[in-house]
């Protein structure tokens, strides 16, 4: 256990403030490496009815099914053709898996704490899945609060959950 | 998690709790208890005790030696009066008190409830016993034995040996452990004697001395000691109380660290240790030859580091199971999520051969030897499959044998006469199966007793039989299993199930249109219950509910037929296996859709202008005379790319409940084992009728979704 423990904040610090830089129209996003488990290329989605837009349906992941997400629809904007670029990033949090469609991916960038900040107030909710604002050289990475991306009007899809299993 | 120590003694008392209770239950019913049956209680007390002592759970292990005392008692004075229910009264409380115990300790906790009540009386009914048979109340029945024995063998035998074949119990030689010769001379070995006296009324020195030889086994080389068999042998506890328990051992340690070690003896009185130069000096030591040939002929596992497992499989091997005869087939248990492991693999592999047979890489080409070699894996596949199925499967039997228990102990506390038979126990089910239709059937059963059983006078009034007959039976038929709960009371009472379903407000439609069938099931309604007052067994209406929830989470359903007068039947139906089933795959557009086959009456294309549409715009097709609703696939999940004209699909005839339908799709892909996977939970929450009940990975690895052709029937008759 204390060997485990360890070895998970030891990790941890490695992946600390590491990001995998994205791109989605003209910005430049990044999502926090530990929540990153693979990227995939786009793939056949199998669509599933009754489900918001931005839910494009499922897909196989070698026998594991797992949700996907347009990023485009899911900040809603105007969604854009599928290309050889596009890709789905596969991330997890708290065993629950989700894919995200986005343009394309970048690279792995460290991002100091000191040269992150907090995005500007604004009174819409056009900031809500940006936890911080990165400083990169010249340029800008939007920040992903990926805890966000499972939530969906004020509905906590872990709180759900554990309901569930604790009936369960 | 409990500690696999523990882990193994719940499961190990639950067996013996379980065997006791259809002991004590079958032994009532005879009027007495067979000698076979005072032996086997005995033992299951004998060993509960044994190792609840060793887990230091005391309170069980008292309560379970106040039972044994019983036992002991009729066995060695057999007394002519025995209060049979009395007893079996008995028996059942403490098996009660300590299941609450084991389910206790289960979920984590310590078992800590007093028996000191149960086990007062328990010992004031012996005592009565003993008085109405005329024995003396006081007489300790172990040292009238003993003495017994003794005088038989001419007395001072320095160690009894009741048996003469000589059996050693090896509680600590490791198998690689070098023979003692060869090592005495190494130098730093010491040979020690020791004979350990246990306080007197202390009680249970057998399983005291087996403590001791467990926490010595870890520290000596050799290990033997006397009275051999300290757990199996019913005389070892007089030995031992008399002549101390004999302790024959070599070890690295020195005579003061023995002598410590042995000090911490829980209840120790006084204590002789002795060291000796050799082992040939010692008074007990059997030679490696006869260990060997002992070893042989209890060719039982030694297992040194957990002797209690080893007992349980002793004990498992006794106990008579139909399953198998005496060829000694060996046992395991296995932890259930390694099974269901296993099941998880079997189906990527189910999904995997699909994907390589079905490749569309190979379409077109002439695969003559590829095509054999397929269907040999394909054949290997499906054994494999209900191999690991079966596996998994157990029979129904201990389930049912429960429902003995609730007859008992209803028909005692409501004065009614009613028997239960078993048919067709032997069936078997998933585990899964297995463990959840438990409480539905005890309701069933209960309220069968309770509603159904007339008193015995309005019986005998009526004609029939005194003693009520409630029948559980069960049989396979086909892809299910089905149960069925006759009894030849009452039947049930339509006018009052009626004017109760009015009172509740539950009735769907006008009562005229209710069948026999649908007026019947009200009584699975939540809060449903005509009878007038409340019993403790049944009454409040709670509980008939959970009989179609458990069920329903099954996969089953629950059919209810009854004859005024001449009872009523309840039929429950499961599907055997929940995880692989035969589907039909259809396409819609560019989606794909899996119809559990079973669902499937027939399908055609159906002709031009077959389908017709009432003035709102419903969808229907006459079919063998009878007009069923049709839903377009496409329409119900928005799919744009499918064909819509119905003369180019094709309509899919299923069958739920007792309606048919008609589902139209494009086209039908073929037949094919799938794999039920749930839907992300990320899009189930967010998805709430739509008649999908999972997802599957077709061959050419695309993922096709489960249609619940049960949650479409609701969805379209609603």
């Amino acid at each position: 256990m204390e060997d485990d423990k360890l070895l998970m904040e030891e990790d941890e610090d490695t992946q600390k403030d590491k990001y995998l830089t994205f791109s989605l129209g003209n910005e430049i996003y990044g999502i926090d490496i530990k929540v990153v488990i693979e990227i995939i290329g786009i793939q056949k989605i199998t669509a599933v009815p009754e489900v918001p837009d931005y839910v494009k349906g499922i897909i196989n992941l070698r026998g594991k099914i797992i949700p996907v997400v347009d990023m485009h629809l899911r900040f809603r904007r105007q969604g854009k053709e599928y290309t050889d670029r596009t890709c789905v990033i596969v991330i997890e949090v708290k065993d629950v898996l989700i894919g995200l469609i986005v343009d394309g991916v970048s690279e792995v960038l460290t991002i100091d704490e000191k040269n992150v900040v907090p995005p500007p107030e604004l009174k819409a909710s056009q900031n809500k899945y940006i936890r911080s604002i990165g400083k990169i050289g010249e340029g800008v990475v939007l920040l992903l609060d990926w805890m966000k991306l499972f939530t969906e009007d004020d509905q906590n899809l872990f709180d759900d959950m554990s309901m569930e299993e604790a009936q369960g | 998690m409990a500690e696999p120590m523990v882990e193994i003694f719940i499961f190990e008392t639950r067996q013996f709790l379980e065997q006791l209770e259809q002991i004590a239950l079958g032994s009532e019913e005879q009027g007495g208890f067979s000698e076979e049956d005072v032996n086997e209680i005995f033992r299951a007390m004998h060993t509960i005790k044994g190792s609840a002592a060793m887990m230091m759970f005391d309170q069980v292990s008292t309560l379970a030696h106040s039972v044994e005392d019983i036992f002991f008692y009729i066995r060695e004075l057999k007394p002519e009066k025995v209060d049979a229910t009395a007893i079996t009264d008995i028996v059942l409380n403490a098996v009660d008190f300590m299941r609450i115990e084991m389910e206790k300790l289960d979920a984590g906790g310590s078992p800590d409830m007093s028996s000191e009540e149960l086990r007062n009386y328990t010992k004031e009914f012996l005592r009565n016993m003993k008085i109405d048979n005329g024995h003396d109340p006081d007489i300790d029945l172990r040292k009238v034995k003993n003495a017994q024995k003794a005088g038989a063998e001419g007395g001072q035998a320095p160690a009894p040996e009741p048996e003469p074949p000589k059996k050693f119990y090896i509680g600590a030689a490791k198998p690689t452990a070098p023979p003692p010769e060869s090592t005495g001379t190494a130098g730093q070995q010491h040979v020690f004697e020791a004979t350990i006296f246990f306080q007197d009324g202390c009680e249970m020195e057998e399983v005291r001395a087996f403590g001791v030889v467990n926490s010595l086994k870890d520290k000596v080389k050799e290990l033997h000691y006397l009275p051999e068999k300290i757990l199996e042998d019913e005389s070892a506890t007089d030995t031992i109380r008399n002549m101390g328990f004999r302790l024959f051992f070599t070890t690295l340690q020195n005579y003061d660290e023995v002598k410590t070690e042995l000090e911490q003896t829980i209840f120790l009185d006084h204590m002789e240790l002795k060291e000796v130069g050799s082992v040939s000096e010692l008074e007990y030591w059997p030679s490696q030859e006869t260990i060997a040939i002992t070893a042989l002929e209890n060719s039982e596992p030694i297992k040194p580091a957990m002797p209690p497992v080893q007992r349980d499989l002793t004990g498992e091997a006794r106990k008579p199971t139909p399953a198998r005869g005496g060829d000694g087939a060996q046992m395991i248990t296995v932890r259930v999520d390694k099974l269901d492991k296993l099941m998880d693999l079997v189906g990527e592999m189910v999904i995997a051969e699909a994907m390589v047979t079905q490749n569309p890489d190979l379409k077109g080409l002439e695969l003559d030897n590829f095509a054999k070699a397929a269907r040999q894996l394909h054949k290997i596949n499906g054994e494999l499959q209900d191999s690991v199925m079966a596996l998994r499967m157990v029979p129904l039997e201990g389930t049912f044998k429960k429902m003995n228990r609730i007859v008992r102990d209803m028909t005692k506390k409501l004065g009614k006469k009613a028997r239960l038979v078993l048919v067709g126990e032997s069936t078997e089910v998933d585990k899964n199966i297995n463990e959840h239709i438990s409480d539905p059937l005890m309701h069933i059963v209960r309220n069968s007793v309770d509603h159904g059983i007339e008193m015995p006078d309005v019986r005998v009034d009526a004609g029939k039989e005194e003693t009520g007959t409630v029948i559980l039976s069960a049989e396979n038929v086909g892809g299910e299993v089905v149960i069925k709960i006759k009894d030849d009371g009452g039947g049930l009472n339509k006018e009052k199930i009626l004017e109760r379903a009015r009172k509740n407000g539950i009735l769907t439609k006008p009562e005229s249109e209710l069948t026999d069938r649908e007026i019947y099931s009200f009584i699975f309604a939540p809060g449903f219950s005509t009878k007038e007052a409340v019993t403790e067994f049944s009454g409040r209406g709670v509980g008939m509910d959970v009989v179609v929830s458990n069920i329903k989470a099954l996969g089953g359903k629950v059919i209810v037929d009854s004859e005024p007068g001449l009872g009523s039947t309840t039929t429950i139906k499961i599907p055997l296996t929940l995880a692989i089933i035969e589907g039909m795959s259809v396409s819609v557009g560019g989606s794909r859709f899996t119809v559990p086959i079973n669902y499937i009456s027939r399908s055609f294309r159906p002709e031009e202008g077959a389908i017709f549409k009432d003035p709102d715009g419903s969808e229907m097709i006459m079919v063998q005379g009878s007009c069923c609703p049709v839903v377009r696939l496409y329409d119900m999940y928005g799919i744009a790319d499918a064909i819509q004209e119905p003369t180019e699909g094709i309509l899919l005839l299923l069958e739920a409940g007792d309606t048919r339908f008609g589902v139209l799709a494009d086209e039908l892909l073929g037949v094919q084992e799938i794999v039920v996977k749930p839907v992300p939970k990320y899009i189930s929450r967010m998805m709430k009728t739509t008649g999908i009940s999972g997802c599957t990975l077709l061959g050419d690895g695309s993922i096709s979704l489960i249609i619940d052709p049960q949650q479409v029937h609701n969805i379209i008759f609603d």
